[in-house]
């Protein structure tokens, strides 16, 4: 089992490079979260749907991933087989046409394009090599793989404790806190939305209570009086220029179905405020769902938070038995 | 093999009782071979685990125990080559533990037996955290797009639908004419405003304005609706997970004291 006895020699005796050591970057160096994944320092969206590969682009990597994969199984089963024969060493030649399909020629230029390992099909290589280079192969896969959206099968990819996202190598706590934060983002995204409806209501039950007050002020103050019309369109017109809304917005019945050369005696003018009132009651009630939904947003905005924050916790505490138990 | 080294047991048992210090495979009074067994298989199993041949001198009982004990341990090995199916798996013969042909100790096993489901536990965690960033990549999307309605209800402009979805091909978008439309029937209803001017390729404007909004709305809760659940599934998952890996260090930790204490003791 080589993922318990990692053998370091087998680095030199496959001709791996230290990408680090040539100052080249290399396929499957591993990268340090570059592109600051998961940072919670401003809430801001990380897209984790793959980079954005063309569709040629994408049958290239499948067909890169399938050999990778078919590879490595073939590997990993050969080693068995070895074990079982009593071998400790074997060549791509001893592999034949294993996996299906594929030419120890195909299996050399997958390694070299996936690892950068230079052999020929009669290296005689131990069991415990093969078996690294069958993991780094499954782990080179994951990586390609991470390239693909989630709809194609790519997305957040673990093998091997590893964790990959949108081609590059990352810890488990980048991938929970990118998810994290885009969640936070779009609930951030929603109450936006949500605070400018609120704002947008306030400012018209503002403006309806007072074109309310003028209505009050202009109504008839006996039974027989009648103001015309005109007088109220004037009112409602020198109030447009004040608030910016038409007193139609609040009371659309009246407004549509006044007629211009008309009188209305105190009557009137009841139902007018009257239709007003509902339209600031209606208002206050959309509010309220609006402040519902603004509560429960911001709720589960910070159940969102409370889960990432623990989840650091719980990590920091694994890291801390680990090392009091191991140290 | 197994069989031989009981017969070799039994051997030893009947010697003991009868004051018997030591026998040759041939003496048939104290020794029976195991009949399922021919003498070349006996010889063959014996001369290479014990490294001797079957037809040679005497043995004292020490080394007949020393000699059955070999064939039991190899007969675990080979054992734990086949198929848990097949009665193989992990074997542990005298203390000794052998999976997959060879031999590892207990800790080495225990380890890779937490270390396997460390990776099933990552392959579930994997599959949640997928389904919360595919529904944050919908939810991230429902979001541009009703502030896209939001801004041009303000500007008091009429909307083109067609702006809604991506324009590339259906498979590269990241929200499709044909993605939208399935999500407005499915999480609003036959009913849904949205879906009729999505076929229609219609404008959004006047009363429609705030129904394609509230639809919006409630694709954005219900989306957000299922990450809650993913969410809390991955918060349990990552318990487990905590727990395994605590656990894991305390054997080993475990084993560490143990050693020490043998090694003082003896």
């Amino acid at each position: 089992m080589g993922y318990i006895h990692p053998i370091e020699s087998a680095e030199c005796r496959l001709g791996f490079t230290r990408p680090e050591a040539k100052g080249a970057p290399s396929h499957n160096m591993i990268t340090s979260n570059s592109t600051g994944f998961g940072n919670l320092s401003s809430v801001t969206w990380t897209d984790m749907d793959g980079t954005g590969l063309t569709e040629f682009e994408n049958d290239a990597l499948n067909t890169r991933i399938s050999n990778q994969a078919n590879l490595s199984t073939a590997l990993l089963s050969a080693i068995l087989g070895a074990t079982n024969g009593g071998l400790d060493s074997f060549s791509l030649t001893d592999l034949g046409n294993h996996p299906t399909g594929q030419t120890p020629a195909l299996n050399l230029q997958t390694l070299k394009k996936a690892l950068g390992v230079n052999l020929s099909a009669a290296t005689q290589l131990t069991l415990q090599e093969w078996r690294r280079l069958a993991i780094s192969l499954e782990n080179d896969a994951a990586l390609q793989a991470s390239k693909r959206s989630v709809n194609d099968g790519g997305g957040v990819k673990t093998v091997n404790g590893k964790w990959f996202i949108n081609g590059q190598e990352v810890n488990l706590l980048d991938v929970y806190m990118a998810c994290r934060v885009n969640q936070v983002s779009n609930f951030d995204g929603s109450l936006k939305l949500h605070m400018n409806d609120l704002t947008a209501s306030n400012k018209l039950v503002k403006a309806a209570n007072e074109w309310l007050a003028k209505i009050r002020a202009l109504k008839p103050t006996d039974t027989s009086s009648k103001i015309a019309w005109s007088k109220i369109t004037a009112a409602g017109n020198s109030f447009s220029s004040t608030f910016g809304y038409l007193p139609s917005v609040f009371m659309p019945t009246a407004w549509g179905s006044a007629d211009a050369g008309e009188s209305y005696n105190y009557l009137k003018f009841d139902t007018w405020v009257e239709e007003c009132k509902n339209y600031v009651s209606q208002k206050d009630t959309d509010n309220q769902v609006t402040q519902q939904k603004l509560e429960q947003l911001t709720n589960r905005r910070g159940e969102v938070l409370e889960g990432l924050t623990s989840f650091i916790k719980s990590q920091s505490q694994n890291g801390q038995v680990t090392a009091r138990n191991l140290g | 093999m197994a069989q031989l080294a009981q017969a070799i047991y039994k051997a030893i048992d009947v010697a003991r009782k009868n004051g018997i210090s030591s026998f040759l495979p041939s003496d048939s009074d104290v020794l029976t071979p195991p009949d399922s067994s021919t003498h070349a298989e006996i010889e063959s199993a014996f001369s290479e685990v014990v490294g001797r041949s079957w037809s040679g001198s005497e043995l004292n009982l020490r080394q007949w125990a020393w000699a059955a004990r070999q064939l039991e341990n190899e007969s675990g090995r080979i054992l734990s080559s086949l198929p848990r199916a097949q009665g193989g798996g992990i074997q542990n013969v005298n203390g000794r533990w052998f999976v997959n042909g060879q031999a590892y100790s207990f800790v080495e096993i225990c380890t890779a037996n937490r270390v396997h489901t460390y990776f099933a536990i990552d392959d579930l965690l994997q599959f949640n955290l997928n389904t919360i960033s595919a529904n944050n990549s919908l939810t991230h999307k429902l979001n541009e797009i009703q502030n896209k309605v939001a801004d041009s209800k303000s500007g008091n402009i009429y909307f083109l639908v067609e702006h809604l979805w991506d324009d590339k091909s259906d498979s590269n978008a990241k929200l499709s004419r044909s993605k939208l439309k399935e999500l407005a029937l499915g999480l609003v209803g036959t009913d849904s405003v949205l879906a009729v001017k999505i076929d229609a390729d219609s404008i959004v404007r006047g009363e429609d304005w705030d129904s394609v909004k509230e639809e919006l709305s409630t694709m954005i809760a219900a989306k957000s609706a299922d990450n809650q659940i993913a969410q809390q599934r991955s918060e349990s998952i990552v318990n487990v997970r905590s727990n395994l890996l605590d656990g894991l260090s305390n054997l080993l930790k475990g084993q560490q004291n143990l050693n020490g204490s043998i090694s003082r003791n003896f």
